[in-house]
């Protein structure tokens, strides 16, 4: 079997990959317990009024789980020394080993979803049958365990088919099967409207900042009073304000600062950046790139649908809920990394080394400012509720 | 046509210009009194012969402004038009030379006129048109240095103006002290197998010889409190949330270095960029950034274009645009659209080759239907852009911020002057705000400027500094304590509400009540009886 061939540099690679992650892990917990992130009830559970909340040594397993398959799907993508940059990048960045150690519900999703593609590139591997399984295994978990998936996964499906990234009779059998296995969800939706209601209001923030229509009347009011109330009718009505507003969310959302500094807080209280700084040249080479030179351009725009769930939040960005998306960042930057390398230009040689370098030093900043002041840190946001909503 | 974009330059920045912004703000002031000074006896009013560095309220002004600033207060007077006259006639002329700029590095009239039309309507520029400021002037002479800066690299004999502008750019502004020798400096090494090392050579030297006194004020006199003051390690942020007061030593540099790149970084937050990166209104969304929205796409375009193309300026309006954005990182603000100012023509010359690449890409689309739609849709977000821009200056930004700019300081001077010979004493709380009182104005620059007093006296008078407040002639600058201050007859005190409660003064006492355009009481004038 070509993917999961069993290799022994890979096995023995890989758990090394997940004893390192474990310690990081570890090192968090040890350092910010008892803080961690409100926990989200699985969708099936809530709406049969049964409330089931992912334990943190779940969120552990399904860490060490991610960090597995990345590195089985990037021995995919490229070759075998090539393909161990993508895990590693995944473990050493302190955006899914923070949220991980404060039992984040979306690194779980995030595992659902990496099953999925694995389950499709098992299927375009010839692998049909456990591919498929496979695929509608997580396609079926994802719909099941959180609401936003639910909206989301269709979606994506729809993404796929549309772009003709896999074979169309494929994705269509393999989304007949998902459906079916969702026959429960869909009666317990219809038996419980109201509970369907309250979940949609819970998770769905995205307009629900204090005081955007309050703005938009006192603007239209102040140019009322001075005479110029059409023009605020044209410029200021509550269509192009919510066009602005959630372009502005799109926009930021994808923003390279969002990601490579702490301009928006992990957890809302850390300064630790979600991805080191030193990546922020390889991922910009690594988009240059993926538009110039590589087909997976079409994938990466399939998998823009992923911020979804950071837009349908209260915030302009929930570092939390976007961790779903960190695995195509990182594809970039490892793609972005290999070009540097394999380019023989000074320029970028000289590029990679500074990124080398500057990850580095980054990386012990970043620990041991997490030991020294992060507790603190979080005790002059927050005070001593340890729960962050 | 260029004459007609610069007519629409002037009156965007000359309409209106005394009561838009709402009142003169606390550096206004003392700009136009400092040259007021310097006009009727040569000296500040510290009493210091043709300074360069103006001590002022608080820090220390640049020169340039101010000695701008003296014809027109000669010509104007001492009022709000004779302030704001330069920094407006200065916008204006900024048109044209944009236009110059993009037509010596480019060669193509298209694209300097759609850069002068830029310039023309940028919310940015005319901000900074519309008030005294010393940005808009650094920038000016910046456009004027740069110009004579790439002929000398293309081998003009250009050194002398060159030199001599972006000299004066240096003493206009702080930021500009910083990126100058930055941006000269990386363009020669950049440049170093193009140019003539001759001229290169009597250019520095010139240079050098002009900026000497400002490097040795930097280094050893007054100007090097200000960068202290403004030091990005004085930044609440980072002392209070970042390394927590100091709350563990180790590593504090380290987290210095991050905490500045994201500074850095900030800059090309699409929110400052066009959405409220001029806070000029109360809202993040309706607010307005430092280009109009419109020109996102045409950026981006501009950006392409810009790598696609290799236009052989393509390094320097990168250098630009990056060390531009150097000063204002390393200083204690969030984001400052004043600081960050310089960095407009370079994006102004990117924004109009992508308004050239975005024309062509229309032009060769075979698909009507395509066309049509997109001209229609970019034409909508022009037309909303731009009602927008209109509405936030001429209604929003007067409504809605008049007390950044000071409002109702003026009406309470004009009352105490008025009524000066019927107390025997005038009491002026510097310290106002609606939502707090966490306002510091400087009431007794304003009583200077709009009694126009005349400077050699106040050279030479005796000030009281005493406690914390601060007394000439008949006026005592200082907090007012109304729970004693109410038993001193025959005083006058002017304060926000937070020092004079209404409701513990009898009505009889309170004379006048100040208000701000948004309709909040800003100020009571009140006299116990």
């Amino acid at each position: 079997m070509e993917i999961v061939k069993v290799d022994k540099f890979l096995f023995f690679f890989n758990l090394c990959l997940i004893s390192i992650h474990s310690l990081f892990i570890a090192f968090l917990i040890r350092t910010l317990y008892p803080i961690h992130l409100m926990g989200e009830n699985l969708f099936y559970a809530d709406l049969l009024a049964k409330p089931v909340v992912i334990p943190l040594w779940l969120a552990f397993i399904f860490s060490n789980i991610n960090v597995v398959i990345l590195s089985i799907l990037s021995q995919f993508i490229w070759n075998k020394r090539q393909g161990l940059i993508l895990p590693i990048l995944y473990i050493f960045n302190p955006w899914s080993t923070y949220l991980t150690s404060l039992n984040s519900f979306y690194i779980y999703l995030t595992s659902l979803i990496l099953t999925m593609i694995f389950g499709l590139i098992l299927v375009k591997s010839d692998y049909r049958k456990i591919g498929s399984i496979v695929f509608v295994l997580g396609g079926v978990l994802l719909l099941y365990s959180s609401f936003v998936m639910f909206i989301m996964t269709p979606l994506i499906i729809m993404g796929v088919l549309i772009l003709k990234l896999f074979n169309k009779n494929d994705i269509k059998n393999l989304s007949f099967w998902i459906i079916l296995f969702s026959i429960p969800l869909f009666i317990a939706i219809f038996k419980n409207p109201v509970g369907w209601a309250n979940i949609y209001r819970n998770e769905v923030n995205i307009y629900n900042g204090s005081g955007h229509l309050s703005d938009i009347n006192n603007f239209q009011g102040q140019a009322q009073a001075v005479g110029f109330k059409f023009f605020s009718k044209i410029a200021e009505n509550r269509y192009i304000y919510f066009v602005k507003y959630t372009s502005l969310k799109i926009i930021k959302n994808l923003t390279p600062s969002t990601y490579f500094t702490p301009q928006e807080k992990l957890a809302n209280f850390s300064f630790s950046p979600p991805i080191f700084l030193g990546f922020l040249l390889p991922f910009l080479y690594g988009v240059y790139s993926l538009f110039k030179y590589s087909p997976a351009i079409k994938f990466f725009g399939v998998s823009l649908i992923l911020i979804i769930p950071s837009l349908l939040s209260k915030q302009f960005v929930d570092l939390n809920r976007l961790v779903i998306f960190s695995f195509v960042i990182f594809y970039v930057i490892s793609y972005g990394l290999i070009r540097l390398y394999q380019n023989k230009k000074l320029s970028q040689r000289i590029i990679f080394l500074l990124a080398v370098v500057l990850v580095i030093f980054q990386f012990f900043v970043t620990f041991s400012d997490i030991y020294l002041r992060e507790y603190p840190r979080f005790e002059r946001t927050f005070g001593i509720n340890f729960e962050i909503r | 046509m260029l004459t007609s974009i610069i007519i629409l330059g002037a009156l965007l920045r000359f309409n209106n210009l005394t009561n838009n912004p709402p009142s003169l703000n606390i550096d206004e002031v003392a700009y136009g009194y400092s040259a007021y000074s310097i006009l009727k006896t040569g000296k500040d009013e510290n009493g210091q012969f043709m300074p360069i560095a103006f001590r002022s309220i608080g820090d220390y002004k640049s020169p340039v402004l101010i000695y701008l600033l003296v014809p027109s207060i000669a010509l104007f007077g001492l009022n709000e038009f004779g302030v704001r006259f330069v920094t407006a006639l200065f916008g204006v002329l900024s048109i044209p030379l944009i236009f110059l700029l993009i037509k010596t590095l480019t060669n193509d009239s298209k694209a300097s006129f759609i850069g002068a039309a830029l310039l023309a309507i940028s919310p940015w520029h005319i901000y900074y048109s519309r008030f005294a400021s010393d940005h808009l002037i650094g920038t000016f002479f910046l456009l004027l240095g740069f110009i004579f800066f790439y002929r000398l690299i293309q081998g003009f004999k250009d050194y002398l103006p060159a030199a001599l502008f972006l000299a004066v750019s240096m003493y206009s502004y702080h930021s500009h002290r910083l990126f100058v020798p930055l941006f000269i400096g990386s363009t020669l090494v950049l440049n170093r197998k193009g140019i003539k090392p001759s001229s290169i050579k009597t250019f520095l030297i010139i240079i050098i010889m002009l900026i000497l006194p400002l490097i040795f004020l930097t280094l050893f006199g007054p100007l090097n409190t200000r960068a202290q003051m403004v030091f990005l390690v004085q930044d609440i942020d980072y002392t209070r949330y970042v390394i927590l007061d100091h709350i563990e030593k180790s590593g504090e540099y380290f987290l210095l270095i991050f905490f500045w790149i994201k500074r850095f970084l900030n800059y090309f937050q699409v929110d400052f960029l066009f959405f409220n990166g001029l806070n000029m209104t109360n809202s993040n969304i309706l607010g307005l950034g430092v280009l109009h929205l419109f020109e996102l796409p045409l950026l981006i375009f501009g950006i392409i274009h810009l790598i696609r193309k290799k236009f052989q300026f393509r390094i320097l309006i990168i250098l630009w645009i990056l060390l531009g954005l150097i000063p204002a990182s390393l200083t204690n603000n969030e984001q400052s659209a004043g600081r960050s100012l310089l960095i407009l023509p370079a994006l102004i010359m990117v924004i109009s080759l992508g308004t050239i690449y975005f024309l062509q890409i229309i032009r060769n689309l075979t698909n009507l239907f395509v066309k049509t739609t997109i001209l229609c849709l970019f034409t909508f977000l022009i037309i909303t852009s731009l009602i927008h821009a209109f509405l936030v200056f001429s209604v929003y930004f007067p409504y809605q911020q008049g007390e950044a700019f000071m409002e109702g300081t003026k009406e309470t001077v004009l009352y105490a002057l008025e009524n000066k010979d019927n107390y025997r004493e005038i009491v002026f709380d510097p310290y106002r705000g609606i939502k707090a009182q966490n306002i510091v104005s400087i009431p007794y620059m304003y009583l200077l400027f709009y009694s126009k007093y005349d400077p050699a006296k106040f050279q030479s008078e005796k000030k009281e500094n005493q406690d914390g407040a601060f007394k000439f002639d008949k006026f005592a600058i200082r907090r007012i304590d109304w729970r004693e201050d109410r038993y001193q007859k025959g005083v006058l005190f002017i304060g926000s509400p937070w020092s004079l409660p209404e409701k513990d003064i009898k009505d009889s006492e309170i004379l006048q009540k100040i208000y701000l355009s948004s309709g909040d009481l800003a100020f009571l004038i009140v006299s116990p009886k």
